[in-house]
């Protein structure tokens, strides 16, 4: 179980890291023949999965592309026309931009609470020396994930609901008079959120903390740093690009979160993704549906680059 | 089973079926016993509206069939927008699909539902007047009622108008899923009509400053809001309230004097289906008085046909009187259907934000 | 680094420090732990409506829950998609994985993003976008390919394939590459060398890729949402829809089972292996 643990861990640390940082390149390459008879076979090796994912997502976003500049025609079914109509109304209307930032502002706060509680469970768990139990500890993060978010929100709802389980026992603690709203409030989507994506914090997290070891820390030790100067000028630093990759799956997770905001936000907090389902499913408006959902992978998209380029002027390459 | 109100003379003795009405339907469609084979895709809510109606209708008349149901639960707007979608298919993945009067009317104005061949279905014959439609054969009909905590209301409330009574600030209670049925609330009780609901919108925006009622994203967490005194007072579905007074919920129902929102539920067969003939069978086989008075019982809506068989005691606890049926609002259907796209944005925009 | 009980070594432990850490991570624990404690012991609850505290504990709604057949319909669908993705993303994503590890190769980042891709959109918009996609196949072909077993196994082979690229190439990465020159300098084909050689050292990486792949598959809900069909549901949707009429014990004791299952099923996968590396 070990093993197979620690090469998950690996594995999901390198699939948060979106430029080539888990990856030695640069191996010298066999010459002659050889290069070309790899390269042949390189494209065999590629085919099936470039056509799954050509087929699969590429093509059909291609389609949602060309279905956010149609006209929506409640009566006929087609695609008909080209118009910019659906890009105006969405960025028209403050409503709709208030749902992206709202969006935005959750994604936002949950990706920065992530950080706070994952570095230390991540560095915890790092420096733990009984294998037992740091196997166990990554197991707890893990398992819960095994949940689905269907589930895991109805556990929220049981917990968070004004006549729920913490509401219960704050009540006959006699610490609160009436019951806290929590449960179809924004709080309750943030709170559901960090529970979905911590794990993937620490696990991008944790093996980087244990690849940088304990020597760096012992070296600042030597020269008289208290632990938490250690940490912040020496352990921190170095583990800037976990840190990170570790945000970044965060961020890009939570904007695109559907079951929880749904399941616990309520009917009143709307967010960007269930907004895509409505106009799709209850208003057949598939032409803005298109429109907001590209919407959604455009800012994503914007926003995890640019900050990768800020963050690689300042640490260098990640 | 003893009922034997319909058998015709070319009996199919290969198949004892359990339900005679579908025995007589064998007799009178042709090819019947390949349409009694097979599988029928059934469409509908999920939940216990579905266990009930498969436990007190599909079960018993289809048992000894060998046509086996196979169903499609999921809730209505993710089933509409499927059936639209495949409009343009060869074929269709549902042969009879559960909806409202309303959709149904929505359905068929798109070109999804199949028009009714009443040939195929005699016991049409028995269906209320008011409640017939060509595309669709409903099973049972209902209103949108005042729902509200007798202990906390001693009063009956008698109007849609008490929602906005300040008295009950903050323990008015609303259902996200049925904007449509609270616009009409506030259109018949502000000067309205079905018919033209603008009056509607500033009365609901003068509610949410007046009572700011609380909302709820679906019937179990109003029941829940019910049952821990939350809210004290809704509008909902009369076979809701029906249901969880049994239940043992703090809740009665009163009728209200402008007259209830009528909504009738039923089933249809979209065009293309696979299995046409199990469809009618199905249809059909719904309509029998055994099966409706199964289907009443199992829902608490009062039922759609004058033959149904519902035992006294529990007609007079679900079905309308005649004063309340005469005042029955019906919905417009093309207004409604135009308008929809529109009061979602405003409920979302203005109601909600 | 003695074999002290402390997590930290000890000038790591002075003033606040140790606490504060091992605070934060309590409080995450506590956060990613909570629902499904709190899952499990509803599952136990013996009053219908969930109110604390409860009444009495009962296996009832375990009972009650097995005799329900969608839920069995809806576990049974989503294994067999499961499996169906995690062995669709293996065959597809390993090959993919072994030249990505190669080195460097014009296109590589571009090729790497792609495949990666599907985790990076969101999963409804996927869905939907699959969903036009394959209705427009089936108008233009007139096969049916949407709300079929082969649409969503499309879906979820994607859902499974970056888990299982990004794993393989991850282990590939530490792998000497002078391993295998030596095997090919003494005669073997490649593919030999690949079965003697290369593919016992990444057999940890497939073994965990292909566990984070069908978990992953498990619970998606998105991405299924717009292509299952009558009959065909997967667990977690079936799950969802039964969240919209009620929450009570028995979709607790459904969620329990399903943890318990899925556990049960990865310590098995790794006793299996394990014994046969043994060999």
């Amino acid at each position: 179980m070990d093993r197979v643990v620690e090469q998950g861990i690996q594995g999901v640390s390198a699939l948060a890291i979106t430029g080539e940082g888990s990856l030695t390149g640069g191996r010298p390459a066999p010459g002659g023949t050889d290069r070309r008879r790899r390269r042949s076979t390189a494209g065999w090796l590629l085919f099936p999965s470039l056509t799954l994912v050509l087929a699969g997502l590429i093509l059909p976003l291609a389609l949602m592309a060309r279905t956010s500049v149609a006209h929506f025609d409640a009566a006929s079914p087609d695609l008909v026309g080209f118009t910019l109509e659906n890009y105006a109304r969405f960025f028209g209307e403050p409503f709709y931009l208030m749902i992206l930032a709202r969006t935005l502002l959750v994604a936002l706060s949950c990706t920065a609470i992530c950080l706070v509680l994952g570095v230390p469970a991540a560095f915890v768990i790092s420096r733990v020396e009984s294998r037992t139990l740091k196997t166990a500890l990554i197991l707890a993060t893990i398992i819960p994930l095994l949940m689905g978010n269907a589930v895991r929100a109805a556990g929220w709802m049981v917990l968070l609901a004004d006549k729920g389980l913490i509401n219960s026992a704050l009540l006959s603690a006699g610490l609160i008079a009436e019951p806290v709203r929590i449960l179809y409030t924004g709080s309750a989507v943030v709170i559901g959120l960090i529970a979905v994506l911590l794990p993937f914090m620490v696990i991008s997290l944790e093996s980087v903390f244990e690849n940088i070891g304990t020597a760096y820390e012992e070296a600042a030790q030597t020269m008289g740093a208290p632990p938490w100067t250690a940490f912040f000028r020496v352990t921190l630093p170095l583990a800037m690009p976990g840190v990170f990759s570790g945000c970044l799956l965060c961020f890009v997770l939570a904007m695109n979160a559907y079951a929880t905001p749904v399941l616990i936000g309520g009917p009143s907090f709307q967010m960007m993704a269930p907004k895509v389902f409505e106009q799709a499913i209850k208003v057949y408006n598939w032409p803005f549906a298109a429109t907001i959902a590209l919407v959604l992978m455009a800012v994503t998209l914007v926003l995890s680059v640019a900050s990768s380029l800020a963050l690689q002027k300042r640490y260098g390459v990640l | 089973m003893t009922d034997q109100t319909i058998l015709g003379p070319a009996l199919d003795r290969r198949r004892l079926l359990a339900g005679a009405a579908v025995l007589g339907t064998a007799a009178l469609l042709p090819g019947a016993s390949r349409a009694q084979s097979g599988e029928l895709v059934v469409s509908n809510w999920g939940g216990d509206w579905n266990e009930r109606i498969a436990k007190g209708f599909e079960e018993p008349a289809f048992a000894a069939s060998a046509m086996r149901i196979i169903h499609d639960l999921a809730p209505v707007p993710e089933r509409k927008a499927k059936l639209l979608a495949e409009r343009r298919l060869p074929r269709s993945s549902v042969d009879v699909t559960w909806l409202s009067d309303a959709d149904a009317y929505e359905m068929s104005a798109q070109g999804v539902l199949e028009t009714l061949d009443m040939s195929h279905i005699p016991s049409a014959g028995h269906i209320i007047e008011k409640l017939r439609r060509p595309y669709f054969i409903p099973a049972a009909y209902g209103g949108v009622v005042l729902l509200y905590n007798p202990a906390r209301i001693p009063q009956p409330p008698t109007s849609f108008a008490d929602l906005w009574n300040p008295k009950y600030a903050g323990r008015v209670g609303i259902i996200d899923q049925l904007y449509f049925n609270y616009i009409y609330a506030a259109a018949l009780s502000h000067g309205g009509s079905m018919s033209d609901v603008s009056k509607a919108f500033p009365a609901l925006m003068e509610m949410k400053k007046q009572v700011q009622p609380r909302l709820y994203p679906s019937h179990q967490a109003l029941a829940a809001a019910f049952k821990a005194e939350e809210i004290w007072i809704s509008a909902n579905y009369s076979a809701r309230a029906i249901q969880w007074e049994k239940e043992g919920l703090p809740l009665r129902w009163s009728y209200p004097k402008e007259g209830a929102v009528a909504i009738s539920f039923g089933a249809g067969i979209p065009k293309r289906a696979r299995n046409v003939d199990g469809a009618y069978a199905y249809l059909e086989a719904m309509l029998q008085p055994k099966a409706m008075g199964a289907i009443s019982l199992a829902t608490s809506y009062a039922v759609a046909t004058d033959n149904a068989d519902v035992p006294v005691e529990d007609r007079k606890r679900l079905e309308f009187t005649a004063d309340q049926i005469a005042k029955l609002n019906f919905v417009d259907y093309p207004y409604a259907a135009k308008s929809d796209a529109q009061w979602i944005e405003w409920w979302n925009k203005e109601f909600k934000a | 680094m003695t074999g002290s009980r402390s997590p930290f070594p000890r000038f790591l432990s002075d003033g606040s420090f140790r606490p504060v850490m091992v605070g934060g991570c309590v409080a995450a624990f506590i956060m990613v732990l909570s629902p499904l404690a709190a899952i499990i012991w509803v599952s136990f609850f013996e009053n219908k409506i969930i109110s604390f505290p409860p009444t009495g504990y009962t296996f009832d709604w375990y009972r009650a829950a097995a005799a329900m057949p969608q839920f069995r319909d809806g576990f049974f669908t989503s294994l067999e998609l499961g499996v169906v993705a995690t062995l669709v993303s293996l065959i597809v994503g390993v090959p993919a994985a072994l030249v990505l590890a190669r080195g460097r190769f014009p296109g590589r980042e571009a090729i790497q993003s792609l495949l990666l891709a599907p985790l990076i959109v969101p999963g409804i918009v996927a869905g939907a976008a699959l969903y036009m996609f394959l209705i427009e196949v089936e108008l233009a072909s007139g096969v049916q390919v949407a709300m079929t077993f082969t649409g969503l196994a499309i879906a979820h082979s994607l859902i499974a394939l970056p888990w299982t690229v990004r794993l393989v190439t991850a282990s590939l990465v530490g792998l000497d590459p002078q391993l295998k020159e030596a095997a090919l300098t003494m005669g073997a084909r490649e593919f030999t060398a690949f079965r003697l050689v290369t593919w016992p050292l990444i057999r940890p990486g497939v073994v965990a890729g292909a566990l984070f792949a069908f978990i992953a598959s498990f619970v998606d809900l998105e991405k299924s949402l717009f292509l299952v069909g009558p009959g065909m549901t997967t667990l977690p949707i079936v799950i969802v829809n039964y969240l919209e009429w009620s929450i009570d014990p028995t979709i607790a004791a459904v969620a329990t089972v399903q943890i318990a299952i899925i556990s049960a099923g990865l310590v098995l996968t790794d006793r299996y292996f394990k014994l046969a590396r043994a060999f």
